[in-house]
């Protein structure tokens, strides 16, 4: 199953989502409620990092500290 | 009661000069080459073959390209060669030149740039985007998206020389994730009297300073996975910026950098020189925002802080609002991405950001609407609506509206969603930090911004004819207008030194001697579109030009400082460049 498959089932889910206790949990379900929502727009671009090295990715990063 | 309006007829009377909150930007970018395996990282490399791509004409005593034989410039080339990217060009790869340069590496081979008067050049192995100076907040975010496709032309240009295996990655954020970071600095043009009260005069006006920009990482802040230089752990958090600010205040940049930055370094002369009472301008340079794409963000970033600086120049500063720690302040919101976590105020009450920003907001609210930001910051009244309508987003924790608006927001909501949809990954994981990256990479195949906007899901302040225009064309209502025209007009023969607030030409010579002469650019109010259009309409020659744009007496003393007196003016005579 593609990430955008899962992405388009999971929609038809939304709102079973429990809210937690407290407002700090009520915003990270509505984090994840909006994430779900928001994947499959940019799955294309998410798959190919999934897909890429990520190790390796992260040892080039290193830079000089700046300003 | 007489006291009172004693005291207020004192105010009126200190802010009866208001000038537009004229801000720019200079903004390292991170940059490295993929495939090229090095302990010490490649921003050195990435940088350099970034920045050969861009047209621009360089300051005096900056890297003039490979015929010099400085020790900086054979580094370069040496280590250039590394990447294959200097490799079968004609006359070999050493350079055969003598010139001495003095190198900062701070700021090397700065280029100004004849397409819209901005500059860019490298800044501790970073790129560094510089936006020419804009009144308009919206204005700014146009330049700042036309810089970028600016560096995304030269990334795509120098990925075309480079080896098969090898990419320039640049991304548009503040850190590596490893401990280092790198600025998205403002710059405000407010007077002299309004800096000296900041700094040297009025500490609770620099502590009220400090309490907004800490609380504003609701809006202004990137987001960021984990967290960096010894601060406490975090999965998320709001800031890139947060976990390297340790000090309240300070002129320095690199090391324990400061929350609201003292460095003096106007770039700008008085503003109205014709008058008497003129008064002495000064740069606010804000070292403390993160890198943001989202159109809202930036817009909020520039905007509502001209508007809290033009409360500050009319001396409105409500001492209510201070923290008791910003420092600590700032680290503790940035780490709490469900916006619950309260920080103390110098009154003992405990406080959100969002609540802090909201008594802001308010201040704001009466501040603008008794006219204090007529003539100082372009449609604050658009600016305070999109403002009081985040903040009510951010109170409802409304992160799907807040996902087209906030960069934070966005990310956020979209690492959530895939740490929820691959039950191996967890915010430790490196494909997620891979993606926090990714985030803002300036390539438009990899960037998740950039596809969130193709989507149409980003909400736009600026179109994108507005970008286009900026990546070819000055704002017409600073002195970027008559920079960029110059440098067009003139061209490399005739510009022998570049800076915001001059340039210096080549324009003849004696015996063994250049003639030169400057122009003056002090206040970046002056030689806008409308002030200096009939200067070049009118002029033929650079001469003319020059003359007409008042460079006459400090055009005299630059020839008399640099080329004796009683030259003979062989000058030469110049015919308009690409001038439209």
């Amino acid at each position: 199953m593609t990430l955008r498959e899962r992405t388009d089932d999971d929609r038809e889910r939304q709102g079973a989502e429990p809210s937690g206790d407290g407002p700090g949990d009520a915003n990270l379900a509505r984090a994840r409620t909006a994430g779900r929502g928001l994947l499959a727009a940019g799955a294309d671009a998410i798959q190919k990092a999934l897909s890429g090295n990520s190790e390796s990715f992260l040892a080039a990063t290193r830079q000089q500290g700046g300003q | 009661m007489k006291e009172k309006a004693a005291k207020k007829t004192q105010k009126l009377a200190r802010s009866t000069n208001v000038f537009p909150k004229l801000c720019g930007a200079d903004i390292e970018l991170g940059n490295f080459v993929l495939g090229v395996e090095t302990n010490r990282g490649t921003g050195f490399e990435a940088s350099r073959l970034l920045l050969r791509e861009i047209e621009g004409l360089p300051r005096a005593n900056t890297f003039r390209g490979e015929a010099c034989n400085c020790p900086a410039c054979t580094r370069e080339r040496e280590a250039l060669e590394s990447t294959g990217s200097l490799k079968n060009k004609s006359g070999g790869s050493k350079g055969n030149g003598s010139r001495q340069v003095t190198v900062n590496p701070q700021d090397w081979g700065r280029k100004y740039l004849p397409s819209n008067g901005g500059c860019i050049y490298i800044d501790l192995d970073h790129l560094e985007l510089c936006i020419p100076e804009v009144i308009s907040a919206w204005d700014h975010v146009a330049c700042w998206h036309a810089m970028l496709r600016i560096a995304r032309t030269a990334m795509v240009n120098a990925n075309e020389k480079l080896p098969a295996g090898r990419q320039i990655q640049v991304l548009v954020n503040n850190s590596d994730g490893r401990g280092n970071s790198y600025g998205s600095h403002l710059n405000f043009m407010i007077t002299r009297r309004s800096w000296d009260n900041i700094f040297r005069r009025k500490i609770h006006y620099m502590l009220y300073l400090a309490a907004f920009q800490a609380s504003s990482i609701v809006y202004t802040g990137q987001g960021k996975v984990g967290s960096e230089n010894g601060a406490p752990e975090a999965e998320f958090q709001l800031s890139q910026r947060a976990d390297f600010f340790e000090r309240l205040v300070g002129s320095q940049t690199t090391h324990n950098r400061p929350i609201v930055n003292s460095r003096d370094e106007s770039l700008c002369g008085r503003s109205k020189p014709e008058n008497d009472d003129a008064e002495e301008m000064a740069r606010l340079h804000v070292i403390f925002f993160d890198n943001t794409l989202s159109h809202v963000a930036s817009l909020l970033k520039v905007g509502v802080m001209q508007i809290v600086l033009s409360m500050i120049e009319a001396e409105e500063v409500n001492i209510n609002l201070l923290l008791d720690d910003p420092v600590e302040a700032v680290l503790t919101w940035s780490h709490d991405p469900t916006l619950q976590a309260r920080a103390a105020m110098t009154s003992g009450e405990e406080i959100t950001a969002v609540e802090l920003q909201f008594r802001f907001l308010e201040e704001a609210k009466r501040f603008c609407a008794g006219g204090g930001c007529e003539g100082s910051v372009p449609r604050a009244a658009e600016i305070l609506a999109l403002w009081e309508d985040t903040l009510l987003k951010l109170q409802a924790g409304d992160l799907e509206s807040l996902a087209t608006r906030l960069d934070w927001a966005l990310k956020y909501s979209i690492l959530q969603g895939v740490i929820e949809q691959r039950p191996d990954l967890s915010w430790e994981s490196p494909e997620i930090k891979h993606l926090d990256h990714l985030y803002s990479s300036l390539d438009p195949s990899e960037g998740l911004y950039w596809a969130y906007e193709n989507e149409g899901i980003i909400e736009r302040m600026v179109d994108e004819s507005a970008i286009e225009h900026f990546t070819a064309n000055p704002p017409e209502d600073t002195r970027a207008w008559t920079r960029a025209m110059l440098l067009r007009w003139a061209g490399p023969d005739a510009v022998d030194d570049v800076d915001w607030d001059s340039i210096r030409f080549r324009v003849g010579s004696e015996r063994y001697r250049t003639l030169f002469q400057r122009l003056d650019m002090a206040s970046p109010l002056g030689f806008t579109k409308a002030i200096a259009e009939s200067c070049f309409e009118n002029a033929e020659t650079l001469e003319e030009l020059l003359d007409s744009l008042g460079a006459g007496d400090d055009a005299e003393r630059a020839l008399v400082k640099n080329a004796g007196t009683g030259a003979s003016r062989g000058r030469l005579r110049l015919r308009p460049q690409q001038v439209n």
